[in-house]
């Protein structure tokens, strides 16, 4: 539930993440991935913002931007008001409260000595919340929460099959009563039946608890069932954000039309529009101009030169945002 | 809104189970075969002083160097009429205190700086810290324990600290290597996620899932221990006499070999059969935790 | 003198025979020949003319540190070089000399005569003598300027040959043949002092330093060094020169530096060696290699190394004498020789082959084996329940001292005083541990010293260069200091003996318990083998070797 009018929970402003940018003195010299490269957006307080991309558009890296567990080469991350990147390591561990992780392989996000009520109780005991009674006590009351019962605390992770690893790593991330989630595939592992049972309670606990969650995921039929509002990623910068509702139904820059494209669909009145062709290039190397150019069937004349801005068109209930020329008025036809 | 657990986890199983053991002891024959010598060995050496039939330091005069059998020792004297098997069931009592004392002091020190190299691998703490361990590994190890050895003078205390430097470098290997890909973990950046300090990330996720190959390594370098103390002590650098150690036993047998070869045999043997125990135990554990065997 | 006693007793004595029989005079009965009944090891002793030729060849166990023989306080330098040089005077060898007897015979002196005060000696040397031809000494002919070289440089640097030198007032050379001393007080027995291996007589082109005395050796001895390559091997070579006629028969020796002993018993075995007397050789491994090598030769010399052990008198425990006399009783010495050696006689401060000793019952007494009374001392000393203390021993003379320190821990330990072993390296011991007295009871060797004299001087009074257990009785100083002035040979001994009772009821520090029989074997070829203890092996000139 989106609380209209309230400041964003999340602000990101021209984040932008390097690796290997041959600093050390024995890293080969080449050109450095780009795996983010300016991207700026905002998330609402209860609301779910999806970000949808192929592997190796740079969404996980901007994920762990945002929770600051990697640190940006340039652009700011801002939490609730308060600039993230200029707190001390003791604030940052409290901040850290507030936002939580929830992984895609459950299994290997958990430490396989520790048991469930371990798991459960560690971020509490991190932060220093409560004592050993009361702890334990919320861990079952999460347990019950995310529809497991409460023998399981004294089991192992991997005695579990991956739907309920999964419901764990959920009440994990909610034992600490988070402002924000950050779902990075958290689906992406789990059989299509078990999927819709986890999107379903990740809805219900948001209903609940008023939480916001940035969902992060390659599958643009999984992010537009859960999310508010869907950002679209190429090569690390944003193609289109856009409500979940217009992405679907009438997606602008071309990569979204692809990707909804490749959504199988029962509904034969959609029109087959052009598919995908060819690879994501290298982040190291992305091509000039705009980066899905060598890919689009609607290249234009200038596609190959100038980088597209993110631009908001339309307004009101059909904002949204595009970065592409076809749609910037400026740009020569 | 809950969920039955599956059927699988329903079989409530915990990750070191009874059952694990029956698993190596029909997977490793060879590495059971070990552990019950291994237990042998420890029983022997914790209850020598019952189980001995002599104390190992009387000298009984009226038998000196007599032959198994003769005058109620059962292994036979040596030259100052001390019972040999008595010698050697405390051998095992003096090779086990080195070697566990040895493993704790030489396994802590590995264990920190491989911990702590490994999880900051990449950085000048991981390259100051290794660059020590070369050093000390690029002494040839004999002459390593010789010199300081030989320095510090042959007492208990002495050789353990002469022998800790042997283990120093094999388990900070081991615990580098194991850190270096615990950090890569998916749960590692889970904790860090959460907000786990780095010291709680080492010892509540890095210590306990590198147990399993320290193991092997201690199981491994068990054998090495026994085998260099008794080279130590054969040279007269190890145990100072009289204590009953098994290097020391070969080397005062040496020069009694024609005359009464029981000195060397008894506790020569014992040694072989121990070193060779551990070696398998090390092998038989390192071949059942392979990953590639895993789940 | 000497720091290490590893190659211990080169010079064995006795015929088997003889000691036998020695024995069984002691005894009182007489015996036969009494040489073991399987006849193996059985000297050869008539076999024949002498022969010359061949090479002998021995090992060593620890190689000289230098081969000055002024400046290297080791024996095992007088070992390495003893056979190059040649004394004044020097003990008598040969098949019907006693071992340890201290008959003289002229060396490079063909006479010599005492005044009526026993203040001046002169020598009349032999003419004729000649060096060794190697530069820069180049073969020529010894004068009495060498004679006073040698003192001369003795005088002028520190050691325990400086004692023996020490009473000289003057030393004139009237012609180059003859050697007048001069004698601050008088001394019967300077002939004697002239005879020890300390004064050799060196070349002035070495003291001057035209050569370097620590490398090489150039002398008028029956061998020439040929070379020596540190801790590996020292090869000597017939002097042609040598002035004693027909002498020497040997061609050379080649001494190997073998320190573990297995190594030269498996030479020995292999032919590669004519001869040992390691330290470590037991009689049990004796016995099996007589009877595996044939021809093998057995001589065994009665004991006159001393083991001791030795006591911090000046503090610690140890200083009361009842402690150190508690000691003396608590050892099981005769079960120490049985089970860890191959024969010998318990000893006091003078060994009882040498002149002024005590007779044996006596010693016995003096140190009998009584564990009782050995604690009412200790109770007396005021430790009726014993104490604890570090028993000092080097591994550096070999296994069997370790063992007999054990035993000594053992029977020290059974009445109440518990002892730890503190081993150390033979540097330590014998450069800092012993002369230091960094300890409070320490177990080892002394080099067997060759006079009484040598003994108590040099140990056991407060001012000895070798008083290194801080003994301090001035009444003992004087009594040392008179015997020496005595003329008469029955009153000295008597003399003697009083000051060794003496010692052993009111000093006990160092404490020898017995002197230990050595053996040395050698292969059948080896003849006319009669060594004396003084280490300087002079008597090799006399020994020959069985030609194929």
């Amino acid at each position: 539930m989106i609380v209209p009018g309230a400041t964003p929970l999340v602000e990101a402003h021209g984040l932008v993440k390097h690796f290997g940018d041959g600093k050390g003195l024995f890293t080969p010299q080449r050109p450095p991935v780009r795996a983010v490269d300016g991207v700026s957006l905002t998330i609402n307080r209860g609301e779910t913002l999806g970000l949808v991309g192929e592997s190796g558009s740079g969404k996980s890296t901007l994920g762990r931007l945002i929770l600051r567990l990697i640190e940006p080469t340039s652009g700011t991350v801002t939490f609730d008001g308060q600039d993230i990147a200029t707190l001390s390591k003791s604030r940052l561990t409290q901040l850290r409260k507030r936002m939580q992780l929830v992984f895609q392989d459950p299994f290997s996000s958990f430490n396989p000595r520790m048991t469930i009520a371990q798991v459960l109780t560690e971020p509490m005991l991190v932060h220093g919340m409560g004592d050993r009674a009361s702890r334990i006590k919320r861990a079952k009351e999460l347990l019950d929460l995310v529809g497991l019962p409460s023998f399981a605390m004294e089991r192992y992770p991997h005695q579990f099959s991956g739907g309920q690893a999964q419901r764990i790593g959920i009440a994990r991330a909610l034992s600490t009563d988070p402002d924000l989630i950050v779902c990075d595939e958290a689906v992406s592992a789990l059989d299509v039946s078990v999927q819709a049972q986890v999107l379903n309670l990740l809805k219900e606990v948001q209903r609940e608890l008023g939480l916001s969650y940035l969902f992060i995921a390659h599958d643009l039929n999984v992010v537009r069932y859960i999310s508010d509002r869907v950002c679209v990623m190429y090569l690390g910068k944003l193609a289109e954000v856009a409500h979940a509702d217009d992405i679907s139904e009438r997606p602008r820059h071309p990569y979204s039309q692809a990707l909804m494209a490749s959504i199988p669909s029962p509904d034969a009145h959609h029109e087959l529009r052009t598919p995908l062709a060819g690879e994501i290039p290298s982040p190291r190397r992305p091509p000039a101009g705009c980066r899905f150019h060598p890919r689009c069937s609607q290249r234009i004349d200038g596609c190959d030169r100038d980088e597209p801005e993110l631009l908001t068109i339309g307004s009101n209930s059909e904002a949204r945002s595009v970065a592409c020329h076809l749609f910037d008025p400026t740009s020569a036809r | 809104m809950s969920i039955a657990i599956s059927g699988t986890a329903r079989a409530a199983r915990r990750p070191k189970t009874r059952s694990g053991l029956v698993r190596f002891a029909t997977e490793q024959p060879l590495g059971a075969i070990a552990l019950v010598l291994i237990t042998l060995f420890v029983v022997v050496a914790v209850l020598a002083p019952w189980i001995a039939p002599y104390d190992p330091l009387a000298q009984d005069r009226v038998n000196i160097l007599t032959p198994p059998g003769v005058g109620g020792h059962p292994a036979g004297t040596d030259e100052l009429g001390r019972d040999v098997l008595s010698r050697s069931l405390y051998g095992a009592r003096t090779s086990l205190l080195i070697a566990v004392a040895t493993l704790a002091l030489g396994g802590l020190i590995g264990l920190v700086i491989g911990v702590v190299s490994g999880y900051f691998g990449g950085t000048w703490v991981d390259s100051v810290l290794q660059r020590i361990m070369d050093a000390l590994m690029a002494i040839p190890s004999i002459v390593l324990l010789l010199f300081v050895a030989a320095l510090l003078g042959p007492s208990v205390r002495n050789t353990v600290i002469a022998l800790s430097l042997l283990v120093i470098p094999s388990i900070n290997r081991v615990a580098r290597g194991e850190m270096l890909r615990i950090r890569e973990e998916p749960y590692v950046e889970a904790a860090r996620s959460v907000g786990c300090s780095t010291p709680r990330i080492l010892v509540r996720y890095g210590l306990p899932n590198l147990m399993a190959p320290l193991f092997v390594m201690g199981s491994l370098l068990f054998a090495v221990i026994l085998i260099a103390e008794s080279a130590l002590s054969f040279l007269g650098i190890g145990t100072p006499p009289p204590t009953p150690s098994w290097g020391r036993m070969l080397s005062e047998g040496r020069s009694q070999l024609e005359i009464a070869p029981w000195m060397t045999v008894v506790p020569g043997l014992i040694l072989s059969v121990s070193v060779l125990a551990f070696n398998l135990l090390g092998d038989a554990m390192r071949d059942f935790l392979d990953p590639k065997q895993r789940r | 003198m000497s720091h290490t006693m590893l190659r211990l007793k080169r010079s064995p004595g006795r015929t088997v025979g003889a000691a036998v029989a020695a024995a069984c005079l002691a005894l009182t009965a007489a015996c036969g020949t009494g040489a073991d009944t399987s006849g193996k090891g059985k000297i050869v002793e008539d076999a024949g003319p002498p022969q010359d030729g061949g090479i002998l060849h021995t090992a060593a166990t620890t190689d000289a540190p230098s081969l000055d023989i002024h400046k290297e306080a080791s024996y095992m330098t007088h070992v390495a070089v003893g056979t190059v040089y040649s004394r004044l005077v020097a003990p008598k060898t040969g098949q019907d000399v006693e071992y340890g007897s201290s008959e003289l015979e002229g060396d490079l002196a063909e006479k010599w005569s005492k005044s009526d005060d026993l203040k001046t000696w002169t020598f009349n040397l032999r003419q004729g003598v000649k060096f060794h031809d190697k530069p820069p000494v180049d073969g020529r002919e010894l004068t009495s300027a060498d004679v006073k070289c040698t003192v001369d440089r003795i005088k002028s640097l520190p050691g325990h040959q400086l004692g023996l030198v020490a009473n000289v007032a003057e030393l004139e050379t009237p012609d180059p043949y003859t050697v007048v001393f001069t004698l601050q007080s008088a001394n019967t027995a300077f002939d004697q002092t002239m005879a020890n291996p300390f004064m050799s007589i060196l070349p002035c082109e070495g003291t001057k330093g035209e050569f370097d005395l620590a490398e090489d050796a150039i002398g008028t001895g029956p061998f020439m060094l040929k070379s020596w390559k540190r801790d590996q091997e020292r090869v000597m070579e017939k002097n042609p020169d040598y002035f004693v006629e027909g002498l020497p028969h040997l061609d050379g020796i080649q001494t190997t530096v073998l320190p573990d002993a297995q190594a030269q018993i498996a030479a020995l075995r292999s032919g590669k060696l004519d001869m040992i007397s390691s330290l470590s050789t037991e009689k049990r491994q004796v016995d099996q290699l007589l009877n595996q090598i044939d021809g093998l030769q057995l001589r065994t010399e009665k004991g006159i190394t001393q083991t001791r052990v030795f006591m911090n008198a000046a503090e610690g425990p140890f200083s009361k004498l009842e402690v150190r006399r508690a000691v003396a009783h608590a050892i099981d010495k005769e079960g120490m020789i049985k089970a860890l050696r191959s024969g010998g006689t318990l000893t006091g401060p003078i060994t009882p082959t040498l002149f002024g000793a005590l007779p044996q019952d006596e010693v016995d007494e003096l140190l009998e084996y009584d564990p009782e009374k050995a604690k009412e001392l200790l109770a007396e000393a005021g430790y009726p329940n014993g104490f604890e203390a570090d028993l000092v021993a080097t591994d550096g003379y070999g296994e069997t001292i370790l063992r007999e320190a054990q035993w000594i821990q053992e029977d020290l330990g059974k009445i109440g005083i518990k002892l730890t072993i503190d081993q150390q390296d033979y540097a330590t011991y014998v450069s800092s541990t012993w002369p230091e007295t960094k300890y409070d009871i320490m177990y080892g060797l002394q080099t067997p010293m060759l006079t009484a004299d040598e003994y108590l001087t040099s140990e056991y009074t407060s001012t000895g260069t070798r008083n290194w257990s801080k003994v301090d009785d001035p009444e003992l100083d004087k009594m040392v200091a008179a015997q020496r002035v005595i003329t008469d040979e029955a009153e000295r001994e008597k003399a003697l003996q009083d000051i060794e009772r003496y010692i052993m009821e009111n000093v006990s520090t160092p404490l020898p318990l017995y002197a230990y029989d050595t053996q040395t074997l050698y292969s059948g070829k080896v003849h006319d083998y009669h060594p004396h203890p003084d280490y300087s092996s002079r008597e090799l000139q006399n020994m020959w070797m069985e030609q194929e």
